[in-house]
This record gives structure tokens, C-alpha cells and sequence, in this order.
């Protein structure tokens, strides 16, 4: 069951010490496991694929992974 | 003018991001006080926790932090947090701490809280063990919070918490997830207590900006919502 094996790579990438990281969203179509989502550093992202690929090997590991960017200026709101 | 910069969910791993450092170095000059709202590591371990503390000592204002459940994860909470006290940050959890700012008292009680659901999707204390524990740590976290904050005598009374205290604030996540990213407990516990502002983390893909059912100002400074080094929020002329 797809929806059963995109279950599991999700509790690994939140268990897997290599990763922790616990907002992946894994789809899986056809033949190709998608991970979506934002993480913390570009370590992370060959994480989650190394994870994937364990779990998966059947399937194509597609990355649409990004790193969290810190890009804004500090935003001033008064609150009273 | 009081200047409360908060920021959480930094998530440094061995070192956190350029963009992140070079951003605290402004801290002192846009900001009276920093809060952090948790999750400073991604896995747990101390040694993340010093890298991220290490540009907080050097900012030049007080920092008052609560943990994230990240934080927990390696069962190293306590090195984590006697490590952050002796970097001169106050890590409150089910305690309160009152910082002088610009002639006035702004007083900053916290909790990490605990998940739990919200108005209509919430867990309760029945049936299994496991279920009746599972509620007892966020009431208890809950009650810890709501008694630390009617201890304080102050200006400004801010609750700072991990756990969100609001559903508003996690508009943008999958409505599945809300009961794992927060409590009604804590927002009531907060709206208990003339709070006039409460800021959380945790909730990656939420709202910055929105209120608990009471009617209190909750902010969401999650970076990976704000997307800045931290947002900053004033009080008075």
C-alpha cells in the first residue's frame, strides 16, 4: 500500500537521528516517492533522501526539499 | 518604547545559519529583550544548543527562552538548560522572570506546553492510561503557566510558550496536525491572566499573527514563518 509506506518514511525521517525533522510531507505516485517540504540546512535534505532510499529502494526519490531561509528584515508591529 | 524581539525554531544543527548570525547582531540595536520560543536544536544535543546560544550571549540584551520539544529529544534538556543559564539566559518553564526595559517592568512567564487540540478537537482524560497521561502533562503545563503568570507584578505581561495557546496561529498547517502543535489549555490559562501578549513556535508552516478565544495578541515567531533573525514587537510612545 502506497499510503502505508509514505506513512513509514514519514515516522523515519521524524525518527531517524540523522534527521529529526518532523513537517516532510511524502507523497508517493507511481513509481516516485516526492518529498516536499522546508528544513534547516542542506545536510538535512541528503538526509531525508539517504532515509528515503532505504525505505523505498523500489521507488524514485524526487527532492522538491528546500532550506529555510532567513532573508527578512526584522518586522516592527506596535501592539498597544 | 519597550522592544520585545522574539524569535524560535531556529533548529541549528552544528551551526546555525549565516543569515541567522549575521541577523542577531542587530539585536541590540532594533530590540530591549529577546524571547526564544523553543527548538533550538534539530536533534537535541548540547553541543547544537551552544552553537546557537553563542551569538544570544554576545547580543548585548537579556534573552528569557523556554525549550522546544526538539530540545527533548536526546533526554539532554537539563545540560541544555544549565548550559543556557550560565550563558546568562533566563529559561522560564512553569516560572516567570521581570525584565526592567526602558523604565518599565515587562514581566515574561513561560512554559513549553504540550499538545492537546483545540475547541472541538480536543483530547481528554478518559479511558487508557497512556490517554489520561498524555492530557496530564499539558494540563499540567497549562496550570504551571497560568500560575506563573498571576505571580508577576508588571507593565507588560508577555506568556512565552512552544506549543501554540491559539488555533489561529496554524492557519497554513494540515488541520490533521493541529492537536500535535498546541492546546486550548494554554490559551486559557493565558486569557486567565491579562496577558497582553503571547508568543509561541512550533508550528512551521502557521500564521504569524492572530488571538486565542479570549481575545490576547498571539504571535507565531517560528522562523521558518517569520523567515527574518527575529520580529520585534512594541509597547508605549
Amino acid at each position: 500500500m502506497d499510503e502505508h509506506l509514505a506513512s513509514r518514511v514519514r515516522d523515519a525521517l521524524a525518527e531517524d537521528s540523522r534527521l529529526n525533522v518532523l513537517d516532510i510531507e511524502v507523497r508517493i505516485v507511481g513509481n516516485a516517492l516526492h518529498l516536499h517540504g522546508a528544513v534547516a540546512s542542506r545536510e538535512l535534505i541528503e538526509a531525508a533522501e539517504c532515509v528515503a532510499r532505504e525505505l523505498a529502494p523500489a521507488h524514485t526519490i524526487v527532492t522538491r526539499l528546500t532550506v529555510v531561509r532567513c532573508e527578512r528584515a526584522p518586522d516592527h508591529e506596535r501592539i498597544r | 518604547m519597550i522592544r520585545i524581539a522574539a524569535i524560535g525554531d531556529v533548529h541549528a544543527g552544528a551551526q546555525p545559519s549565516k543569515e541567522w548570525v549575521d541577523g542577531c547582531a542587530r539585536l541590540a540595536a532594533e530590540a530591549d529583550l529577546l524571547l526564544y520560543a523553543g527548538d533550538l536544536t534539530q536533534h537535541g544535543a548540547l553541543n547544537e544548543a551552544e552553537a546557537l546560544v553563542a551569538p544570544l550571549k554576545d547580543a548585548g540584551i537579556p534573552v528569557v527562552a523556554v525549550l522546544g520539544n526538539h530540545d527533548y529529544n536526546l533526554g539532554q534538556e537539563h545540560s541544555i538548560r544549565r548550559m543556557m543559564e550560565r550563558s546568562g539566559i533566563c529559561v522560564v518553564e512553569g516560572s516567570a522572570t521581570t525584565v526592567e526595559v526602558a523604565g518599565a517592568r515587562v514581566g515574561v512567564a513561560g512554559a513549553k506546553g504540550f499538545a492537546g487540540g483545540f475547541s472541538g478537537a480536543s483530547a481528554s482524560a478518559f479511558g487508557e492510561e497512556a490517554m489520561k497521561a498524555f492530557v496530564k502533562v499539558t494540563r499540567d503545563a497549562a496550570n504551571a503557566l497560568g500560575e506563573a503568570l498571576a505571580q508577576l507584578s508588571c507593565d507588560v505581561r508577555v506568556a512565552l510558550t512552544h506549543y501554540s495557546p491559539a488555533r489561529d496561529t496554524l492557519y497554513g498547517e494540515k488541520p490533521e496536525v493541529y492537536p500535535f502543535l498546541g492546546s486550548y489549555l494554554l490559551g486559557a490559562a493565558i486569557d486567565g491572566c491579562a496577558v497582553d501578549l503571547a508568543v509561541h513556535g512550533h508550528a512551521h508552516h502557521g500564521t504569524e499573527r492572530g488571538i486565542t478565544a479570549g481575545g490576547t495578541p498571539v504571535r507565531n515567531v517560528a522562523m521558518p514563518v517569520l523567515r527574518a533573525p527575529f520580529n520585534v514587537y512594541e509597547f508605549g510612545d
